[in-house]
């Protein structure tokens, strides 16, 4: 199988300047990511794992560097720009869920369609296809504070994934969770990732990162290995 | 006490910490306070106090009016009268004349005009007031030909004696006679104007003539009662009344009964504060809206400020603070605040006091009873105290709970629900106080204008005016006056920058000089002629309407063959001819304005012309050439021409070339006059500016603030919706939303309450109707456009931040 690049870091830094005192979160990161990707990032804390994944949602923009999607330079978008390729190309799920605690969990799944100016009747039905798709379909017109940890997970979930976009980015995705909910979220994400959709994870976890296919981990800021061999024994599979 | 020196200790360490917040708050209140402080002070010297004389409360002005003159008018008393009501009265204690004269005094050489007061020698004892040097009057000084003296009232006193302690006998000369100081009053509020000394009905030549003394019909006295003890002014008006119908039956010819003689008594502070109430009312009003929003602002900063201390809070209760030594903390800090922007409030209403007294002496007599007293300082501390309990009660009760704030992550402090709500709420407060206030200040911005652009109906450009009181003891024959302003007339028009000059007894927007008498006309039959209104009449020369460019509409002006000697003739205005000749020709017809004594046939009418003020509607209005009724009072108009300087001394040369000893009373400036004209309304206009402008800095502020904080508040939410695909100009939006939110609300509830309010300045604005569309389109604009720029600030400050950024909170 040819592997399609959907993302290209060429020697991204990024800095931090606080307080007069300059942070290099990453440095010289050179990283491609294919279609159908399951990536873990893993390092101790502070290595800039959740920074790295902040530059592959194009949540943060870096300090040097290019960074391609889809074969386009994004790196020197603008905000609105980015906002629309985030809208259209990435979906997030976070540690702490992030869902809107004043929007229903139809509407917390809705949002990405909201913005993208999608007609009603066609969110409705997307956001109900998704909302089946990770069990959280009697849930819906609940608010987010009537759910448990798992059930948030799943809606955001849901919510990174009606857009159909072209990568998931999850940060901690079980770091919130108990083991049982963890390992229902873990499931749904393989499960994802064998329906083709491309996920990053950083994770702590080394089990959880040891079920994905390619795991990178950082240290200060740098790539210090990127383990392909799952992704080998997935394809020889 | 040790524990509040604790909490006071906090507090000071809070406010250190964070100074620019303590000092915006400070400065808010002080604004708020000063201002309050400020008006309160008149209030309470003017309304509050008790008059300064002896039972003040039992002190009542009676008045006598015909049911004809306009707004009851008091037509004052003559001796006759004034003797049977106080033979009459049971329910009196006592019943005093006053009169006021002008004298010229002759003191160090040169001649001053003077103003005194002629009264009843039981004057000062019914107001209960004593003398500080010397004598009351007594009862012997009212006899005819007793020693004329003199009592000098405390600031003329100050002013002309300097206060010398050794003024008690000595002799002044005034009017040609030399009289004796026997007396300083003290400062007092006097009605109904102030005088520069007293004399005894004795004294005054007017007063003790036979004519005066015997005429029921020589109505010129004003009337004080003092009522008895356990008397009600109800029942002093009930006896009042009836005496009156006892006078009216047994003298029928001086009382006709179709003018309507009545009899109307009011409490002496009622009519000395009159005229100041309005004002005071809207001033009032409007610096409690002030103080309103300046505690809803300085709540909202508290608030906010609060917010980020829940964990602070949480911490101290978590070690043991109870829920009321926490809010008593709060409270002390919070009534901290309000004390040292008390203190500071004051320091302005200080600055503002002399400026507050000045507008009030235009307003009252009782301005002289204004100062920071005691009351005042009580308000000023009571307001402060109060002030700071309101502020800090509501952020204290909405402090979250224990458990609730250990929950949440530090970096994540938020305000509560309930806190979010008031906040909301105030910053809704706010908004319909400005609404009220800039809605206001704009009515009162075009009633000012409209009062600027009425035409006065003559031109008051390069017009000057002379006012002379001649002294009536050399100049009290016709001829002897008109001789004087022939003289005067011919030396003004002698002077370079005079292009011409007019003699009146009156000018334009005066009521000095004018007379009101009951109208005759001999082209109206006997039963129509008690129907006729009372006019204004005044006396001026040929060249007046031509010098003030007063346009003649039919007949002709006043000639100089309108002597003394010829047949009596009579100019009316336009407004008069229309009322009463409505389908006729008033030219030819007689009027008479002395009950038939003698009769001016109509030979000119004339447009009208805004004599009692821009604002007030004009009256009918006869005019008398001034040679057939020459008077003491004499106003030389001049019309200058180039760009003279030392105008007035060079006037008073010309008088003293006349005669040396004849005082000047006031050169002024007929444009200096119509300005002063709109004094009133200007300075209301002025105050609602200033405080419509600061409550809407504050509206700014506050709602910056809020919306600021708020969207600090979802920063996280923010960044969330950003990180899904929510573009810059959404999270505006978002943002901005709930500023136009905030301000719909405040703006839909400032309409509903302006409608309500704007009934008050009913009274107040010329020209304009208090419900005025265009006065709400114009605020709603305004208001929106603050709502959107406090709004906008926080918002973009938003939008430039990465989602990353904006979750890092």
């Amino acid at each position: 199988m040819k592997n399609t690049v959907l993302m290209k870091l060429v020697n991204i830094d990024k800095i931090f300047h606080i307080d007069r005192i300059e942070t290099h979160a990453l440095s010289n990161i050179n990283l491609e990511i294919n279609k159908g990707d399951y990536i873990s990032i893993t390092g101790p804390s502070g290595c800039g794992k959740s920074t790295l994944l902040s530059m592959l949602g194009l949540l943060d923009t870096p300090s040097n560097g290019e960074f391609w999607l889809n074969g386009i330079d994004v790196s020197q978008f603008g905000l609105s720009s980015l906002a629309k390729i985030r809208n259209q190309e990435i979906g997030f799920i976070f540690q702490d869920f992030n869902l809107i605690g004043d929007l229903t969990v139809f509407e917390n799944i809705e949002l990405p369609l909201t913005y993208r100016g999608i007609k009603k009747s066609i969110r409705k039905e997307m956001v109900e296809k998704w909302a089946e798709r990770v069990g959280m379909s009697s849930k819906l017109q609940h608010n987010p504070s009537q759910l448990s940890g798992g059930q948030q997970q799943r809606a955001a979930i849901a919510r990174a994934l009606v857009g159909e976009p072209s990568v998931l980015l999850a940060d901690e995705p079980t770091g919130n969770l108990d083991s049982k909910n963890g390992v229902i979220v873990m499931q749904l994400l393989k499960d994802l990732n064998d329906e083709g959709v491309t996920i990053c994870m950083v994770t702590h976890d080394k089990e959880h990162a040891n079920a994905t296919k390619t795991m990178l981990t950082l240290l200060d800021g740098k790539i210090v290995d990127l383990d392909t061999s799952n992704l080998l024994s997935a394809e020889v599979a | 006490m040790e524990k509040l020196l604790i909490d006071i200790g906090y507090a000071y360490r809070r406010m250190l910490a964070q100074k620019w917040s303590t000092l915006t708050i400070i400065l808010t209140i002080a604004i708020g306070i000063g201002s309050n402080t400020a008006i309160f002070s008149i209030v309470n010297g003017v309304l509050l106090k008790d008059l300064p004389f002896e039972k003040g409360e039992d002190l009542i002005v009676i008045k006598q009016s015909i049911m004809a003159a306009p707004d009851k008018e008091n037509i004052f008393f003559s001796v006759p009268e004034i003797n049977d009501y106080r033979d009459q009265s049971e329910t009196l204690a006592q019943l005093s004349e006053y009169h006021s004269m002008k004298f010229t005094m002759h003191e160090n050489g040169e001649p001053t005009q003077i103003n005194a007061g002629v009264v009843s020698a039981n004057y000062f004892n019914l107001l209960g007031i004593n003398p500080i040097l010397g004598r009351s009057l007594q009862l012997a000084d009212d006899e005819l030909g007793s020693e004329p003296i003199i009592i000098l009232s405390y600031q003329f006193w100050q002013r002309k004696f300097n206060s010398d302690i050794n003024v008690i006998n000595r002799t002044v000369e005034m009017n040609d006679k030399i009289h004796r100081i026997i007396g300083v009053m003290p400062a007092f509020p006097e009605y109904p104007r102030v005088n520069d000394i007293y004399i005894p009905v004795s004294v005054c030549p007017t007063r003790s003539s036979e004519n005066v003394i015997h005429n029921r019909n020589k109505r010129m006295m004003h009337v004080f009662g003092k009522v008895k003890d356990n008397v009600s002014i109800n029942q002093a008006r009930t006896e009042l009344k009836t005496i009156a119908n006892r006078i009216h039956k047994a003298n029928p010819a001086y009382y006709p009964e179709n003018y309507g003689f009545i009899i109307l008594a009011d409490k002496l502070i009622e009519v000395l504060t009159k005229d100041i109430k309005p004002s005071l009312y809207i001033m009032m009003s409007i610096t409690f809206l002030v103080l309103l929003i300046s505690c809803s602002n300085v709540t909202n900063l508290i608030l906010a400020q609060q917010s980020v201390r829940q964990k602070e809070l949480a911490v101290r209760e978590a070690v043991g603070a109870t829920k009321e030594r926490l809010i008593r903390q709060l409270l002390t800090e919070s009534i901290l605040l309000f004390l040292i922007g008390g203190v500071l409030g004051l320091f302005i209403a200080i600055i503002s006091f002399d400026a507050l007294i000045s507008y009030s002496a235009t307003l009252t007599t009782r301005a002289s009873d204004i100062s920071l007293d005691s009351t005042v300082l009580l308000f000023t501390f009571a307001i402060s105290v109060i002030g700071g309990i309101i502020s800090g009660l509501l952020p204290a009760l909405s402090k979250k709970k224990l458990a609730i704030v250990m929950k949440e992550s530090g970096h994540h402090a938020s305000g509560s629900g309930k806190s979010n709500l008031i906040r909301a709420c105030l910053i809704v407060t706010q908004f319909i106080i400005s609404f009220i206030l800039l809605y206001s200040a704009i009515l009162m911005l075009k009633s000012l204008n409209n009062i600027k652009n009425v035409d006065p109906g003559f031109n008051s450009k390069n017009v000057s005016i002379m006012q002379i009181e001649l002294n009536w003891a050399k100049y009290s024959k016709g001829d002897q006056i008109n001789s004087f302003a022939n003289q005067l007339l011919i030396n003004a028009n002698n002077l370079p920058f005079v292009s011409y000059s007019s003699i009146s007894s009156t000018y334009p927007m005066s009521a000095n000089g004018i007379k009101k008498a009951k109208l005759l006309l001999n082209d109206r039959a006997t039963l129509e002629q008690d129907n006729l209104p009372v006019v204004d009449y005044r006396a001026v020369d040929q060249h007046y309407f031509n010098l003030l460019d007063i346009t003649l509409l039919k007949g002709r002006m006043f000639s100089k063959n309108d002597d003394a000697l010829s047949s009596p003739v009579a100019v009316i205005n336009r407004s008069m001819a229309e009322s009463l000749w409505a389908d006729s020709e008033p030219m030819q017809i007689k009027l008479s304005l002395d009950d038939g004594e003698s009769w001016h046939t109509i030979v000119g009418i004339v447009d009208n012309v805004k004599q009692h003020g821009l604002d007030k509607v004009t009256p009918h209005a006869v005019y008398l050439p001034y040679a057939q009724v020459p008077n003491n009072t004499i106003q030389l108009l001049i019309k200058k021409q180039g760009k003279p300087k030392a105008i007035a001394k060079t006037l008073r040369e010309i008088v003293y070339k006349i005669d040396s000893k004849q005082p000047v009373t006031s050169i002024k400036s007929m444009q200096a006059i119509l300005e002063s004209n709109s004094a009133s309304p200007r300075l209301i206009t002025f105050l609602l500016s200033i405080f419509g402008g600061f409550a809407i800095i504050l509206t700014i502020s506050g709602i910056a603030g809020i919306i600021a904080y708020s969207a600090q508040q979802r920063q996280v939410e923010l960044g969330i919706r950003s990180s899904i695909g929510a573009e810059p100009k959404n999270l505006i939006w978002l943002v901005i939303k709930q500023g136009l939110i905030m301000s719909s609300i405040g703006i839909v509830l400032g309409i509903i309450c302006t409608i309500y309010v704007s009934r008050l300045m009913e009274g107040i604005v010329f020209g304009v109707d208090v419900i005025s569309i265009g006065g709400f389109v114009l605020t709603i604009f305004v208001l929106f456009a603050i709502a959107l720029i406090a709004s906008i600030v926080p918002a973009f400050k938003i939008s430039y931040l990465t989602p990353s950024a904006l979750l890092r909170k």
